[in-house]
């Protein structure tokens, strides 16, 4: 199991070994004064970002809360499939325009890891990831929720992780 | 051997429990230790606060399903235990020959980007270790530009998720090389500050010059690795031992010093600040400016590789890293086993060395040898 000391070791005391000279390991006047160097901070601007009150603009490629173009979607199942942590349910959607399966995801939050593996698989591109991040709701049960039906501020988010054969698809037209 | 606690010797030591909530502790670890008086005088290294089975949960997925797991092995770094899993799938799949050049530069780019947050953070917490206060933050504070860089390469913070099978998930952003150097040049701005505050310190220098010497000879007893090795004067660094992505074509030498104590372990480590801010920039330069970054493998949701087994080892902030993977032919991994260097070092090194120690030089000796707990209980 764990490794025991022999009653040599134990007297000696293998880490009272040195590789070192007496003249390296020497601390002169030079090492108590230098820290004090870091005072001339004081005086330059400083490098961390304030408090801000709006939130942080988060990057293009951000992985966040789900949106879904739920007319675009085919309900085929494959984002529920491929989901390792179960997150995802399919469920039936009040309305669909279309003749298809009538299923839509549904992102349960307890579980979603944030992966974006559903948003790679997704065949038509319907689904995506925004870069909305907040979130504030005293309802556990509000943070399990179909995107694209459930009306969510960042529905009209056009940042945020996308499936990439839509996205050169974009830049070319 | 009977604990002393059960043998006579009771009344002349006390049984210490230090952590898991515990500033000292390098994460959810706790140590059980006997001391006498400020003397430690035998360690235990106790894990399992953070078992989540990492093993098991990838053996019951299917491949592409296990890429967001290997992640949490090691949270500081993860982007060496995503490039593990990958080069060790692809070789079995018997694709490893068909990664575009573009995407093995950005591999390495991202391992050295990866490479460099996790350093700040360490030569930081080694500081912290000995009570000063100011470096640590400073030095997170500098690792936060390396995370935005990230953010923006693979929209994660922490964890990345984006070197997958067959290349990498996306292609760089636009301008994303001109944003890396402006980093770099922050943190070189920086860092002679905080050498001072760390070491020209005499707090650092006397906590830490000959405290935790490890014998050279138990280098290979123990098989240690990384940084902890490199600090006792031993050359050993697996870029250069088993060569792999574009190391080969990258020049840096490998950095060593030859204390064996706590202040050589953190020397090595800034020096590798330098040498990955080096090596970062000539990736930058030596990448090939477009081309195809992924190539097609089989379906996502039912992706066969053939049977087979295979071990892919690369250089961690901590020390080598290592996959050992067994395929069956089916979709699933059989067998997966992670060989973490935390395993080495923060048990059989960690308790090997505690006898004879003081009580306080137990938190930067543990800062020093970067025990990341996930790696020992996976």
């Amino acid at each position: 199991m764990s490794y025991i000391p022999t009653a040599e070791e134990r007297e000696s005391g293998a880490c009272r070994l040195s590789y070192r000279t007496r003249e390296e390991e020497r601390v002169g006047l030079k090492h108590v004064l230098k820290p004090f160097s870091a005072w001339l901070k004081a005086f330059s601007a400083p490098y961390t970002v304030p408090i801000q009150e709006t939130l942080r603009q988060a990057s293009d490629n951000y992985r966040g809360w789900h949106v879904n173009q739920i007319d675009a979607c085919t309900g085929c199942g494959n984002c529920a499939d491929i989901c390792m942590n179960v997150a995802i349910d399919m469920v039936p959607v009040v309305e669909t325009t279309k003749k298809d399966t009538g299923l839509r995801p549904r992102i349960d939050y307890g579980r979603c890891c944030w992966c974006g593996l559903c948003v790679d698989i997704c065949a038509t591109g319907s689904l995506g990831l925004s870069d909305s991040y907040v979130w504030i709701d005293s309802d556990a049960d509000s943070f399990r929720y179909t995107p694209g039906q459930d009306a969510k501020p960042w529905d009209e988010s056009q940042r945020g992780w996308r499936k990439q054969r839509k996205q050169k698809a974009k830049e070319a037209a | 051997m009977t604990p002393p606690s059960e043998t006579m010797q009771a009344s002349k030591e006390v049984q210490l429990w230090v952590g898991p909530q515990h500033p000292g502790i390098p994460g959810n670890m706790s140590m059980q230790i006997w001391v006498e008086g400020d003397t430690i005088k035998r360690g235990i290294t106790h894990v399992g606060y953070l078992h989540r089975a990492f093993e098991k949960l990838i053996e019951r997925r299917n491949f592409y399903q296990t890429f967001p797991l290997v992640c949490r092995i090691c949270v500081p770094e993860p982007d060496t235990n995503e490039y593990l899993l990958a080069a060790a799938i692809e070789e079995l799949a018997g694709i490893s020959d068909q990664i575009p050049e573009r995407a093995q530069w950005i591999r390495t780019l991202v391992m050295e980007l990866s490479r460099l947050g996790a350093l700040l953070m360490v030569v930081g917490g080694q500081a912290g270790g000995v009570g000063l206060g100011a470096a640590p933050n400073w030095m997170v504070a500098l690792r936060d530009y390396v995370l935005d860089l990230f953010e923006e390469l693979t929209g994660g913070r922490v964890y990345h998720m984006y070197i997958i099978y067959g290349g990498v998930r996306r292609d760089l952003p636009e301008g994303f090389e001109a944003r890396v150097e402006e980093v770099l040049e922050k943190i070189e701005e920086r860092l002679p500050t905080i050498d001072n505050l760390i070491f020209e310190s005499a707090v650092f220098r006397k906590r830490t010059m000959g405290v935790g010497v490890i014998p050279k000879e138990w280098a290979d007893q123990t098989a240690l690795t990384g940084p902890v090795v490199r600090g006792m004067g031993i050359p050993r660094d697996v870029r250069k031992d088993y060569p792999y992505l574009k190391y080969p074509e990258l020049d840096f030498d490998v950095v060593t010093e030859d204390g064996s104590d706590i202040y050589a372990r953190a020397l090595v480590r800034r020096r590798e600040i330098d040498q990955a801010i080096d090596l970062i920039r000539q990736i930058l330069a030596k990448m090939p400016k477009d081309g195809p970054v992924s190539t097609r493998t089989g379906n996502m949701l039912r992706w066969q590789v053939p049977a087979g087994q295979t071990y892919v080892r690369a250089e961690a902030t901590r020390g080598e890293f290592g996959y050992f993977i067994v395929t069956d032919g089916t979709d699933k991994i059989r067998r997966f086993h992670v060989r973490g260097p935390s395993y080495v070092h923060g048990v059989s090194l960690l308790e090997r060395m505690l006898p004879g120690l003081n009580i306080s030089d137990m938190y930067p000796l543990m800062g020093s040898l970067q025990v990341c707990p996930p790696e020992i209980e996976r």
